[in-house]
C-alpha cells in the first residue's frame, strides 16, 4: 500500500447464502483502490455488484474472501470484521432515494446530527454546532434545517443527505447512485456539489452509477463492473475516448448524446440479451455470452486484469489486438459556458 | 398527414374551489408514424397532458378544455364508452414501470390475449397465436413457454417489451410513451429503444415520446416540444434544437447534461426551481429562472412565435445567441 493510498481491495469476494445450500457471489475476487482525494467512478448495469462493493467496503456486508487494508492500517478480512465505530464513520453513504433516506419525523437538523448523537463523546450543543456548519457547506440554511423533510424539494434533500454523511468528517464518501432520482437540471447541481466538496475537504469519493456520461463528468478514475468483476479500470477522459474492454465499448456506445443526428455516433452496439445471473456465471470470461468479439478461448479462459500504459487495466484476452471506439471527439469536447 | 391535432389543451385540476392549471394552452401535431419528444422536467406537465390525450384523467376533479383531435376524431370531452373503444386500438399508452403497468397476478399471454380479444373480436386459439407471435416480435425468446409467465418472473428489459407488445398488439395509430426507459439499464435502453422505432415503423404507428431525456429524443425522435410550467416553450425539428435552441430554458436544460470528457469543469445549472405545478405567474413563466431576463420579460402573455422550423416562446428569441448542443 502507497501512501497515496486510502483504501485497497485485495481479491475481495462476498457471496450470500441462496437457498439451501448454495451461494452467489455477488462480488468475485476484485481488487482495486482507492486514492485519496481521487473520486472514483463505478460503473455497471444493475446487478453487476457495485453497490455490493460499496457495502462491503464500509462494512455494512461481511466479505467472504481477501482484505481490505485501509491507510491508517486497520484491515478488515473475513475472520476479523471491522465494525468498530472508526470503519461506521470513517466512510459515509448518500443513497439515491433522498426521500426515503431521511426519517420524516425528525428535522433535518436532527437528522444531520444524528451520525453524531450515535458517536456520543461530545457534548449537545456542539454536535448541533458541527452539524449546522455542514448543513452550510451543503448550502443549505439554519432555518431550512428547522423544517421536515417533506417541506424541502428534492434537491434539497439530497444536500441535506450529504450533509450528513458529512457530519462525522468522513475520509471516504459513498454516493451510490446519489443522482439517479433527480431531474438533469437538479442533478448538475449535486454533481457540482460533489465536485466541490471534494476540491474543498480533501474528501475521498466512490461515486457508484449506472449512468456513464454522470461518471465520465465526475470521476478521476473509473472501475467498470461486470457481473461481479472489475473488467477495466482507467482514468474517465482515457477510458471513455478509448475503452479498452468490450464491455465499456458497449456502454458507452448505448449511452444516448444529446446532439443533432449528424453527430450521432454511428454502428451503435446494441448487446443482446440481459445480463447473466450470478448464481451460474459463464465459464470463462463473464462477458463472452453478450461480446461480439468473443472467441473460443474466451469461454474458456478466466482473464485477469492486467496493468497497461497510462494507469489503466483490462480484463480481456483480446485486449491487445482489439481496437476499440470511444465517445467521438465532437462529442467529448468538454463544455465551459455557463448558462449564468 | 397530420394524425393528432392538439390545439390550445388546457387541463386544470380543482382541489375543493381551488382550481389550478397545470397545463396551458398546449398546442402540438404528430404525423403519422412520426416519432415526436415531448420534453422537460418533472412537474412540467409533460405527464399531464400525455394522460389528457388518453382520457386517463378523474373527471370529477379535471376540467380539459380546447381542442385534441386524432384521425378526426375529437378526444377532448368524448364520453368514456367511446374512450374505451379508442383506447388500445388507436391510441395506446406505455408507461415508465412495467412492474405497475402489468397485473401481477395474471400470465403476459392472458393479459395479451385479453387486449387483443377485446378489440379484435378473435377466437381464443387465434388471439393466442397472434399473442405469442407479438412476444417472439418483441424479443422474448421461447415465446411459448414464457406465454405463462407471470410479470415477476420475468427481468425489468422483459417486462418492458412485453408492454410494448400490449401497446402495439392492436396496431394503434398512435403510441403515448411516457419515460418508457428510464426505469431500466443503458444497456436495455439501446435495445427498447432499437425495438420502439423498428416496431411503429413496421406498423406505421406514431409515437408522442414523453421524457426528460434530452439524449432518448435525440436518438429517436423527429421533432420535439419543450414543455416547461404548463406551456410548450419551444418547439421544432430535433436537429435544429439541438444545434441551436431558442429558448433560454431549452439551453440550459442541454447545458446542465453531464458528458464524458468535462473533466473536473462545472455544470451548467439553471438556478432556482420548477414552479409549483398549478402556480399562477404574470408574463414569462421561466422569467425568475432566466439569465438572459428583461424587466418586458414579467409582464403580459409571451405568445408562440413561429421561428425556423418551429416556435419559441420568448421575447428574446431573435436576439439571443445560445449555446447548442455542440
Amino acid at each position: 500500500m502507497t501512501a497515496a493510498q486510502l483504501v485497497s481491495l485485495e481479491g475481495v469476494s462476498v457471496s450470500f447464502r441462496v437457498g439451501w445450500k448454495r451461494r452467489v457471489a455477488a462480488v468475485n475476487e476484485v481488487s482495486v483502490e482507492l486514492r485519496k482525494g481521487e473520486i472514483f467512478g463505478l460503473i455497471g448495469e444493475s446487478g453487476s455488484g457495485k453497490s455490493t462493493l460499496a457495502r462491503a467496503l464500509v462494512g455494512l456486508v461481511p466479505i467472504s474472501a481477501g482484505r481490505v487494508s485501509w491507510a491508517d492500517g486497520r484491515t478488515v478480512t473475513p475472520e476479523a470484521r471491522s465494525r468498530t465505530t472508526a470503519t461506521q464513520t470513517r466512510s459515509q453513504m448518500v443513497f439515491q432515494d433522498p426521500h426515503s433516506a431521511l426519517d420524516p419525523r425528525r428535522t433535518i437538523l436532527q437528522s444531520v446530527r444524528e451520525p453524531l448523537d450515535v458517536q456520543g463523546g461530545v457534548p449537545h450543543a456542539e454536535r448541533s454546532a458541527r452539524a449546522l456548519e455542514k448543513l452550510e457547506l451543503v448550502g443549505l440554511t439554519a432555518e431550512q434545517g428547522r423544517r421536515y423533510p417533506h417541506q424541502l424539494s428534492g434537491g434539497q434533500k439530497q444536500r441535506a443527505n450529504i450533509a450528513r454523511a458529512l457530519v462525522t468528517d468522513p475520509e471516504l464518501l459513498i454516493c451510490d447512485e446519489s443522482v439517479a432520482a433527480l431531474d438533469v437540471a437538479l442533478q448538475a447541481e449535486i454533481l457540482n456539489l460533489i465536485q466541490d466538496l471534494r476540491d474543498r475537504l480533501g474528501v475521498t469519493v466512490l461515486f457508484i452509477s449506472h449512468d456513464l456520461s454522470v461518471v465520465a463528468h465526475i470521476a478521476t478514475r473509473i472501475g467498470v463492473m461486470y457481473l461481479g468483476e472489475v473488467v477495466e479500470v482507467g482514468t474517465a477522459a482515457e477510458l471513455a475516448a478509448r475503452p479498452l474492454h468490450p464491455y465499456t465499448e458497449a456502454l458507452l456506445s448505448a449511452q444516448p448524446m444529446p446532439v443533432p443526428s449528424w453527430a450521432q455516433p454511428r454502428d451503435r452496439i446494441v448487446l443482446s440479451g440481459d445480463i447473466p445471473s450470478p448464481i451460474s456465471p459463464p465459464s470463462g470470461c463473464r462477458f463472452h455470452t453478450r461480446c461480439q468479439y468473443a472467441v473460443e478461448g474466451c469461454s474458456i479462459v478466466h482473464p485477469e486484469r492486467d496493468s497497461r500504459d497510462g494507469d489503466r487495466s483490462v480484463a480481456c484476452i483480446r485486449a491487445d489486438e482489439l481496437v476499440l471506439s470511444g465517445v467521438p471527439v465532437t462529442i467529448l469536447r468538454p463544455r465551459i459556458e455557463e448558462v449564468r | 398527414m397530420t394524425l393528432l391535432d392538439v390545439r390550445d389543451l388546457s387541463v386544470t385540476f380543482w382541489s375543493g374551489t381551488q382550481p389550478s392549471p397545470v397545463v396551458t394552452d398546449v398546442s402540438l401535431s404528430i404525423g403519422e408514424g412520426e416519432i415526436v419528444g415531448l420534453v422537460g422536467e418533472s412537474g412540467s406537465g409533460k405527464s399531464v397532458t400525455g394522460l389528457a390525450l388518453m382520457g386517463l384523467h378523474d373527471p370529477r376533479v379535471t376540467e380539459i378544455r380546447g381542442s385534441a383531435v386524432l384521425d378526426g376524431r375529437q378526444l377532448v370531452g368524448m364520453p368514456e364508452r367511446g374512450l374505451r373503444k379508442l383506447r388500445g386500438s388507436s391510441i395506446s399508452m406505455i408507461f415508465q414501470e412495467p412492474m405497475t403497468a402489468l397485473d401481477p397476478v395474471d400470465t403476459i399471454g392472458s393479459q395479451l390475449t385479453e387486449t387483443i380479444r377485446t378489440h379484435l373480436r378473435l377466437p381464443h386459439a387465434a388471439a393466442r397465436d397472434r399473442a405469442v407471435e407479438l412476444l417472439e416480435r418483441v424479443g422474448i425468446g421461447d415465446a411459448e413457454r414464457r406465454f405463462s409467465a407471470y410479470p415477476f418472473q420475468l427481468s425489468g428489459g422483459m417486462r418492458q417489451r412485453v408492454v410494448f407488445a400490449l401497446a402495439l398488439a392492436c396496431r394503434p395509430r398512435l403510441v403515448i410513451a411516457d419515460e418508457p426507459t428510464t426505469a431500466v439499464d443503458v444497456t436495455i435502453q439501446a435495445q427498447l429503444l432499437r425495438l420502439l422505432t423498428d416496431l411503429t415503423e413496421e406498423v406505421g404507428t406514431a409515437v408522442l415520446l414523453i421524457t426528460h431525456d434530452l439524449g432518448v429524443v435525440a436518438e429517436v425522435c423527429q421533432r420535439m416540444y419543450t414543455m416547461y410550467g404548463g406551456r410548450v416553450v419551444e418547439s421544432g425539428s430535433v436537429d435544429s434544437v439541438l444545434e441551436v435552441p431558442k429558448h433560454p430554458y431549452t439551453a440550459g436544460l442541454l447545458g446542465s447534461i453531464p458528458r464524458a470528457g468535462g473533466e473536473g469543469q462545472r455544470l451548467a445549472t439553471i438556478p432556482g426551481r420548477v414552479p409549483r405545478p398549478g402556480s399562477i405567474h404574470e408574463g414569462c413563466i421561466f422569467e425568475p429562472r432566466c439569465a438572459f431576463s428583461l424587466p418586458e420579460c414579467a409582464v403580459g402573455e409571451i405568445p408562440l412565435e413561429p421561428m425556423g422550423d418551429g416556435a419559441v416562446r420568448c421575447i428574446r428569441a431573435s436576439e439571443l445567441t445560445l449555446a447548442g448542443a455542440l
